[in-house]
């Protein structure tokens, strides 16, 4: 009710009753900016000479109107409130004379610009989301079938590089599922004494020996033993192999066996130089 | 007898969720060019039947969905799908979609006030994702839109955005100088 006032340029008075909730009506402006942006739009300022005075005037009645300050939503309010008194107070002081004669006018740097600066930035954004709200609103007027449940069985099989770490999580996911992960209760905790290099070594043989013909992956990972814990050790075993670019992946067909070949030195690509590379970037 | 654009329109029917030109290819064994020019062409003919469907592109692919003139009608048999963004939450989501990556710092240095809150619903939503790390002190999380934010704005990509305003006095700014260089120039 307290920004239906303020819209209308009429401030609210100190002794409200105790109903009206202050936080409310501040958040009913997103932050500081907001408010600020409001004001000028509303008084009309020319943002490029603000009447700084005025506008902090402004502020701080609207600021000061709320018999009881909720710290939490306050803060950046009050911040503001700061900025705004400080910048007021600068251009109310006279200039040091020891200013440069040729700098302008002699005024110097306007205290005033940074905050116009933030406040031109933020108000393009508002814009623009005022336009993504229309184009949001057009779309609900548009319906479509949801995923038919089979959908994910027939998706067209995607090119190297296409996938993102989230479908490679799913894709193991599904690996664990049916081998019935997540149904297991866990009734004694024992010591494995099975590390990836370890799984690395044995993997890098069987794959270094089988040659050309490669290995299949599911081979690879029914032979893993351990059961759930050997998959895991499989499956982080073969990322390490692939990313030091030891071995590499074919699949010929859509849904056909995935093959896993050793790759001899000459022709590897490191693939951690290349992320370490642009991980200090 | 089968033509590509039955096969495109076929495989849009099945997919419900948004096909690539990239998908369509590979499905029907044609190449990019004669399956982008069956979706158009399959796009004007939805346009310039009376039926209730059309083809649109969104979120870098292609979807059929039913014609917003029968929102009205459809809404009465669905529920509508999630709550609208509010006004801060619209506000994050498009400074993200133009300062992309960003962290969520960027963002408060913009709208002046903390978006953590706002910015934990929109990836709960799925409309922006953690996109890396920004090689700083404290390598804080970079935040980018994802494709559920194409197609829950109805973009076919984000080139689809327009773009965005030079500072709303950008005309005034050009007048301003035109009258400077009218009045004389400036003294530099």
């Amino acid at each position: 009710m307290q920004t239906a006032e303020v819209v209308q340029g009429v401030l609210p008075t100190m002794g409200r009753p105790s109903l009206v909730l202050p936080s409310i009506t501040l958040a009913a402006f997103e932050g500081p900016l907001d408010l600020l942006l409001h004001l000028v739009r509303d008084g009309r300022m020319d943002i490029f000479n603000l009447p700084i005075s005025e506008l902090c005037d402004k502020y701080l009645t609207v600021i000061r109107s709320y018999d009881e300050l909720n710290l939490h939503v306050a803060g950046e309010f009050l911040v503001m409130a700061a900025t705004l008194i400080e910048i007021k107070s600068r251009m109310l002081l006279p200039k040091p004379p020891s200013d440069p004669p040729f700098d302008d006018d002699g005024s110097g740097p306007d205290p005033r610009m940074e905050l116009v600066q933030r406040l031109l930035e933020y108000s393009k954004y508002q814009e623009m989301s005022e336009w993504m709200q229309t184009v949001e609103g057009e779309r609900r007027n548009v319906f479509f079938r949801s995923q038919s449940p089979l959908a994910p069985e027939f998706r067209v099989p995607p090119q190297f590089g296409e996938l993102s770490a989230d479908q490679l999580v799913a894709a193991m996911q599904r690996v664990l599922d049916a081998m019935g992960a997540g149904e297991r209760q866990v009734t004694s905790v024992r010591r494995h004494r099975l590390t990836v290099r370890l799984t690395m070594r044995i993997l890098l043989t069987r794959i270094t020996d089988a040659g050309e013909k490669g290995v299949d992956l599911l081979e690879m990972i029914s032979e893993a033993g351990n059961g759930l814990l050997g998959v895991i050790m499989v499956f982080l075993s073969l990322l390490e192999l692939l990313r030091s670019g030891t071995i590499a992946v074919a699949q010929d067909e859509f849904c056909g066996d995935i093959r896993a070949f050793f790759i001899p030195e000459p022709l590897r690509i490191d693939w951690s130089t290349v992320t370490d590379e642009a991980a200090d970037a | 007898m089968r033509s590509l654009l039955g096969m495109v329109e076929a495989l849009l029917f099945v997919s419900g969720d948004p096909l690539t030109v990239k998908d369509l290819t590979k499905a029907t064994e044609w190449d990019e060019d004669a399956v982008t020019a069956a979706l158009h062409e399959l796009r004007q003919r939805y346009a310039t039947s009376d039926g209730g469907l059309q083809c649109t592109e969104v979120a870098n692919g292609w979807q059929m969905t039913t014609k917003p003139e029968y929102a009205h009608i459809v809404g009465k048999l669905l529920a509508p799908n999630a709550n609208r963004l509010s006004k801060a939450a619209l506000e994050v989501v498009t400074i993200i979609a133009y300062r992309q990556p960003c962290t969520s710092a960027d963002i408060e240095a913009i709208r002046g006030v903390s978006s953590d809150g706002v910015l934990k619903t929109l990836i709960e939503r799925e409309l922006v994702a953690d996109v890396g790390r920004r090689q700083t002190p404290g390598r804080p999380i970079l935040y980018g839109t994802t494709d559920t934010f194409l197609h829950y704005f109805g973009l076919a990509s984000i080139d689809a955005l327009p773009p965005l305003p030079d500072d709303p006095d950008a005309e005034t700014a050009a007048a301003t100088e035109t009258a400077v260089v009218k009045a004389g120039g400036l003294d530099l």
